[in-house]
């Protein structure tokens, strides 16, 4: 399927916008997390390992976005 | 290596003479695990201290409070344990006695030099003035108004005419009538004015100034006389309380064990695990004792399987890794100990983790800098007990390690500069590289992944690797369930099969991803090479991009049929949810691309500007810029590839590969007499 300048201009900006959510959704997320860790380690910090991926699972959401975001792209060429 | 070490419950049996001995012996012995006994069950009550117990701990606390007061650190690493003199309890307590004396003489004084600061600093202001304490008092119709301000004060004869003022700047004394005193002090207190107390004396100020000042010098000097005297007694002292400490902290715990065990009126009981190879000396070693008998409870790996009625039979966790492997049972630890039925995953965690770790930094600059650095680290650290750096450090060295694997052989990069200008390359900047610009010949590896033009090829890697490392978690899910539970076990056969699927359709879809620069797309190449076996022909959907040469095979189909069924069966309904789970788990792998691409994507922008002034005929100075423009940003990239490896190898070992088997519920094995750092 051939994509004109304005189809390929779309998708990149959809990419871009894939991107942008992701990274803002995984940002609050971990922030709402972090927070809360925080306080569980400052009572108990022998908690660290259980609180560090707890922390980081919402990076799977950036990861997705990028997944997409490449797949997308992929369309373009 | 996969199994901790057995276990052995022992039961010990003595006359209650026999017990200090018995506590001795077990002590040196480090051997065994006590359970403790809980007062009251099976009508057996708990062992009272030994005499020694109640003087021990006195002395501890008087010694502690002498560290307090000399400030004597927990020395590093293991103190070596010299003999200490009989007389323990009279040097301490004497020591005790001189320095309390010396802290109280230490307070005394700073609360006196506190006092003659205040004095000082009242009286300074007082002192530049022309005036004596006597003109402050006295007047029956004048009252004196002294006091800080912070800015000069004019106007103050509008108020009342009579008014007499002196002042030095940022203070102010005023002389006004009584019947004007309200409203000048309104006045003054607009202008920011705040009144001051006027000292008591005799004479002019500036005399008991000097005089304070003069006292002050007396007690600092006493000051520093008094601290002094610490420091010689901390010098002298310090490697004696020390020892002191260890030395008492054990004759505390082994007078404190009999709270843990059982007695009858003449007899105790000790009950606790033992590692089954040593049983047989620790008897041979207690039995020597008069009238104490040792025997074997059970055998832990006589019966198998966990009893679920009798939670405390689970026997403590000694694991038992090779030298290489055992810094990596910290990270693990930190998720949770393995129980004691099921497999440690230390091992396949010391391959995987660094593994990630490499394929994320994925240059062999920062690689070979990471192993030369943690070796030349851990040869200065060869005293330092094995704590949570020293453990990361090993850790971080093998990750090293195959960050230049990966560097040299699949990437063919270092310090963010290829060893071959990447294909497709337009500008000087974009071609520069170590084979042509720095080195002046050829290098002679080949990258077989350029990360910027081939991202969705690191994909397909990443995705491969986390088939490699969930499966691999399935199988140790399958031999841990088989010993309980066939049906278990069945359930994560289940998901093997599943996951077996997903990935072979993810690789078909990606097989025909568009090529790039005329390479062959890693997809296809994987498809057609290490899976080839896989029976080919299946069902076209063209709609999501399986089109008529590349169908979705019926087997991978009817392998995830097969393994849902297995789950449904295994697990139940509700489980199936997890099968977007999985295909989650699969994709969350592509961060090792993404971190690497966006890695390799900063340090070539950094690079790029350094590179700029290597290649414009400039100046030695515009060479010298770019280096430091370079190693800055270099620096900068290793620190940062560093933390996102560490953090997110570390995630995918917990989240997605243990979650998938891994239970962690044990409890480490720690014999009675192995010290651990004594929090004061």
């Amino acid at each position: 399927m051939a994509l004109g300048d304005v189809g390929a201009a779309g998708i990149a900006i959809a990419a871009a916008l894939t991107v942008l959510g992701t990274g803002l959704a995984t940002a609050w997320a971990e922030k709402v997390i972090g927070a809360a860790s925080v306080g569980a380690i400052a009572e108990k910090p022998e908690l660290f390992g259980r609180v560090l991926p707890l922390v980081v699972i919402p990076e799977t959401i950036v990861v997705f976005g990028l997944v997409i975001a490449f797949l997308l792209l992929g369309k373009i060429t | 290596m996969l199994r901790p070490a057995p276990m052995a419950r022992a039961l010990i049996v003595g006359p209650r003479d026999a017990l200090e001995p018995v506590v001795t012996t077990l002590y040196d012995l480090k051997l065994l695990h006590i359970v403790d006994h809980a007062a009251g069950q099976e009508d057996l009550e708990i062992g009272k201290p030994l005499p020694a117990a109640t003087e021990a701990s006195e002395i501890l606390v008087k010694l502690r409070s002498i560290a307090n007061v000399l400030q004597v650190e927990e020395p590093k690493g293991s103190v070596p344990l010299e003999p200490l003199a009989a007389d323990l309890r009279q040097k301490i307590l004497a020591l005790e006695l001189n320095i309390s004396e010396e802290d109280t003489n230490r307070k005394k004084v700073q609360s006196l030099l506190q006092d003659l600061g205040h004095k000082i600093e009242g009286l300074t202001p007082f002192a530049q003035l022309p005036l004596t304490f006597e003109d402050y008092r006295g007047y029956e119709n004048v009252e004196v108004l002294a006091g800080k301000a912070p800015r000069e004060i004019t106007g103050m004869d509008t108020v009342t005419p009579d008014v007499e003022v002196f002042s030095v700047p940022g203070f102010l004394v005023a002389f006004v009538p009584k019947t004007k005193a309200t409203a000048m002090r309104d006045f003054l207190g607009q202008q920011g004015f705040t009144s001051v107390p006027i000292p008591e004396g005799h004479g002019h100020p500036r005399e008991l100034l000097a005089e304070s000042l003069a006292e002050r010098e007396r007690w600092e000097k006493r000051l520093t006389e008094i601290d002094e005297g610490l420091t010689t007694l901390r010098e002298r002292y310090s490697t004696f309380l020390a020892n002191a400490k260890v030395h008492l902290e054990i004759q505390v715990e082994k007078a404190e064990a009999p709270l843990r065990f059982a007695v009858t009126e003449h007899t105790f009981i000790v009950e606790g695990w033992v590692p089954q190879e040593t049983f047989t000396r620790m008897k041979a070693d207690l039995e020597k004792i008069q009238d104490v008998f040792v025997s074997e409870l059970e055998s832990a790996e006589g019966h198998g399987k966990p009893k679920h009625d009798q939670p405390q039979a689970e026997p403590p966790v000694l694991l038992t890794n090779p030298k290489s492997v055992k810094p990596f049972e910290m990270l693990v630890n930190m998720f949770g100990t393995p129980s004691y039925h099921e497999i440690d995953p230390t091992l396949v965690f010391s391959l995987a983790f660094p593994m990630f770790f490499g394929i994320m930094v994925g240059d062999a600059g920062y690689g070979l800098l990471w192993m030369a650095y943690g070796i030349w680290l851990l040869r200065r650290w060869k005293n330092r007990p094995w704590d949570f750096w020293k453990n990361l450090l090993v850790a971080f060295v093998w990750g090293g390690f195959w960050a230049t694997v990966f560097g040299v052989f699949v990437f063919a990069e270092a310090f963010g500069v290829p060893f071959h200008a990447p294909v497709g390359a337009l500008t000087p900047v974009e071609a520069y590289n170590w084979s042509d610009n720095i080195l002046h010949l050829s290098i002679p590896v080949y990258p077989i992944l350029e990360k910027l033009h081939q991202v969705p090829d690191f994909i397909i890697l990443s995705v491969s690797v986390a088939a490699l490392h969930l499966g691999s978690g399935f199988i140790i899910g399958v031999f841990d369930d088989i010993r309980h539970s066939i049906k278990h076990a069945l359930g994560k056969v289940g998901w093997l099969l599943i996951l077996v699927a997903v990935y072979v359709v993810i690789i078909v879809r990606a097989a025909r991803w568009p090529l790039v620069d005329g390479t062959i797309p890693w997809g296809y190449a994987i498809w057609n090479g290490p899976l080839a076996w896989f029976p080919r022909g299946g069902i076209a959907m063209d709609s999501v991009g399986f089109t008529a040469a590349n169908p979705i095979p019926m087997t991978a189909i009817y392998l995830l049929v097969a393994g849902i069924g297995l789950v449904l069966v295994a697990e139940g309904g509700l489980h199936l949810m997890e099968v977007f789970g999985l295909l989650a788990n699969v994709i969350s792998y592509a961060r090792l691309a993404g971190i690497g691409v966006a890695e390799e994507a900063v340090i070539f922008a950094l690079n790029g500007i350094a590179i700029e002034f290597f290649i414009l005929p400039g100046s030695i100075v515009g060479i010298i810029i770019g280096l430091v423009i370079m190693a800055a940003s270099n620096l900068l990239i290793f620190l940062l590839s560093t933390i996102s490896g560490t953090i997110q190898g570390v995630r995918l070992n917990y989240v997605e590969f243990f979650l998938k088997f891994y239970k962690g519920t044990g409890t480490l094995f720690r014999p009675f007499g192995e010290r651990r750092k004594s929090e004061v």
